[in-house]
């Protein structure tokens, strides 16, 4: 019979985690003024209390999870690669390129490979063409958002 | 009463109606949209009221605000996320009722309350004006620590699964709000040597993040299901007197959560975020069926929703009456009012009562016209989201949540620390942390750390040894404790009264 995992002694070790995290970030305690310690100083101890609380659990009365992450497949991995990318990417190819390049794989992957013909193609460049210009429209024109230009754009308009 | 008979009559003119027409839809758009706060949307329709009378701008300004704030609802019913922090509760019940099939009901059933919430916020704003901006300024930093720490508690019955993990979440969420400038202090914390992060995580982008992306992410699991289940438009009277009855029906979580909102809202510096999370806590403690809270009880909808917007107008009350504008909308307004030659304080209420009852008495038709125009657009959002296949409305909505959260501040970090968010959210939902409970202590992390740190220097005051004490010998501060027990304690003795009833009833068999 499938076990399943123990959440809470993740839970715990997930916690613990957090805690050497900003601990070890006011080690140089001199670098900081009283008044800006005063509230982490109190509030990670508890943190730490509830972290070795849930590790405690997880040995004496775990809770065993025979779902986690269920849903965790190609499909939801290559989602959370590529929009990771599309945004990492932002700032060299700009918004345009990289939002069409990203939703133009995910719109592709994610059709039925029976609508993977020419005209499924054109459609899925009309869908980015017109949600993109939506966008455009709404957040640059009206609302005066800087969108990310990107060092593609800057180079073709210097030449 | 002459003076607001006359104030309607100021306000009802074809002119007026107009303006908070286009104003409310461009309002109600902003809101939806995630990462565009009402306060950007206020600020950028200040300057198209500069050539209009003070009455109509004024007016103008008012129903763009209370249409944001109602805006955010439809992103949270629909899509899973709050386009305003104020409408992180109508997550929770929202999106489940799209779930289960019912989100038309539930769009129309956020209509109404909010409709009834902002009206009952006008009553209390034109009412008690006065008393109750008098009454907020007793509320010094120990007061507003207890508020942050009544806040918190919120997670005992938020968190279902486990109340121990339910407030490691909320902890977490409290070193998280502590990235960069310190409140009192000024230090730069916590910024893993990432100069983007100096200014702090911004809220709105963890928001959108932790609510939004695992649910995507789930989604793209099967991309090719075809629709979500979101039940089917029927635009039919049936699902509008449903919903009217989700709200009308239920008297009780209306009042309280509206009076709740209009007194979170009257307070400095607290407003909907706050205000929306204690109703809906209010309204499941108050519930018959607690259990069906966040399984898609409508009455989570309306709790949340009649709060937030009777938050708009009680946030006027400091700025009409005392001239002190308590949440970043209302400085806008306050700036507003500056430009079109008004002085904010006591002496509006003489010198331009005109003028400022006609503001206050706009809310009333802001907030009918609001229900209609909310019923309308909702029906036509709901349709646009139903017809779309799961496969184009997975990357549509990472595009949306990937702008939203960089037009916040026009930053990158913004938007990579929104994702980064939405996979530990992915992650940490699965070993049964609550998203919610975490969003709630970076929220009132930095209110309760501001009242914490301010409170110890005053309480130095008073004894140089023992400087906590002042946060034990304030009337307020001790309503508050017992509040807070009472809202920590609260699934505890539920507990105990489940087990001596089956007690009681196995006795009896």
């Amino acid at each position: 019979m499938k076990k399943g995992v123990n959440a809470d002694l993740w839970a715990g070790l997930f916690t613990l985690f957090v805690v050497a995290v900003f601990w070890v970030q006011i080690l140089e305690r001199d670098e900081f003024s009283v008044h800006s310690l005063y509230y982490p100083d109190r509030i990670l101890p508890i943190l730490c209390i509830m972290g070795i609380a849930l590790l405690i659990k997880g040995f004496v009365h775990p809770t065993r999870k025979t779902d986690f992450c269920k849903e965790l497949n190609r499909e939801l991995v290559f989602t959370a690669v590529l929009s990771i990318l599309w945004v990492l990417s932002m700032d060299f190819l700009g918004f345009i390129l990289s939002s069409s390049i990203a939703m133009f794989l995910m719109l592709y992957r994610f059709q039925p490979p029976e609508l993977r013909t020419p005209a499924g193609i054109g459609k899925i460049l009309l869908i980015i063409a017109g949600e993109l210009a939506f966008m455009w429209i709404v957040f640059v024109k009206f609302l005066a958002v800087t969108l990310p230009e990107g060092y593609v754009f800057r180079l073709l308009n210097l030449d | 009463m002459e003076l607001i008979l006359g104030s309607f009559a100021n306000v009802l003119t074809f002119q007026n109606i107009l303006f908070m027409a286009v104003a409310m839809t461009l309002g109600m758009v902003a809101g939806a949209l995630p990462g565009f706060s009402a306060t950007m949307a206020v600020a950028l329709m200040v300057p198209f009221t500069f050539t209009m009378s003070p009455t109509s701008g004024l007016v103008t300004i008012g129903a763009l605000y209370a249409a944001a704030i109602y805006g955010g609802s439809f992103s949270a019913i629909l899509l899973n996320t709050p386009g305003t922090p104020s409408s992180i509760g109508t997550c929770f019940d929202g999106y489940p009722m799209v779930k289960n099939g019912r989100g038309e009901e539930a769009l129309y059933t956020a209509s109404f309350a909010s409709g009834i919430g902002g009206v009952i916020g006008t009553i209390i704003l034109i009412a008690f004006a006065l008393p109750l901006a008098t009454w907020s300024l007793r509320f010094g930093p120990p007061e507003f620590f207890w508020t942050a720490i009544f806040g918190l508690t919120i997670i005992s019955s938020l968190s279902t699964k486990s109340v121990l993990k339910g407030f490691t979440a909320g902890f977490i969420g409290v070193m998280i709000g502590m990235i960069g400038l310190s409140p009192i202090g000024g230090d730069v914390r916590f910024d893993f040597g990432i100069s983007d992060l100096q200014g702090g995580v911004e809220m709105v982008s963890v928001l959108i993040g932790f609510f939004c992306i695992p649910e995507m992410l789930r989604l793209a699991s099967n991309p090719r299901q075809g629709h979500i289940q979101m039940g089917h438009l029927t635009g039919s009277r049936d699902t509008i007197i449903k919903s009217f009855h989700n709200v009308f029906d239920h008297w009780g979580n209306i009042i309280r959560s509206s009076v709740l909102g209009a007194l979170v809202g009257i307070l400095p510096g607290a407003g909907g975020n706050i205000a929306n999370l204690v109703a809906y806590n209010e309204a499941k403690r108050a519930a018959k069926d607690p259990e069906t809270f966040g399984k898609g009880n409508p009455q989570g909808v309306v709790a949340t929703e009649t709060a937030n917007n009777a938050v708009v107008e009680s946030a006027m009350v400091p700025l009409l009456a005392l001239g002190i504008p308590g949440s970043p909308p209302a400085a806008i307004i306050y700036g507003a009012l500056l430009l079109q030659g008004i002085n904010p304080g006591p002496e509006l209420f003489t010198k331009n009562a005109e003028i400022t009852y006609a503001f206050m008495t706009s809310f009333f038709i802001v907030n009918v016209f609001m229900v209609i125009i909310g019923i309308l657009a909702g029906k036509y959002i709901f349709k646009l989201v139903v017809n779309l296949p799961t496969r184009v409305l997975i990357p549509s909505i990472i595009l949306l949540t990937v702008v939203g959260s960089f037009a916040i501040r026009n930053n990158i970090m913004d938007t990579i620390l929104m994702l980064s968010s939405g996979i530990l959210g992915y992650v940490l939902t699965e070993l049964d942390f609550d998203a919610g409970a975490l969003v709630l202590g970076l929220i009132l992390g930095p209110i309760a750390e501001k009242g914490f740190v301010q409170g110890i220097i005053l309480g130095n005051q008073i004894s140089t040894e023992h400087p906590w004490i002042i946060f034990f010998t304030r009337p307020i501060c001790i309503v508050m404790i017992i509040l807070c027990l009472l809202s920590a304690c609260w699934p505890l003795f539920q507990m105990f009264w489940r087990k001596r009833k089956a007690a009681r009833q196995g006795g009896a068999a």
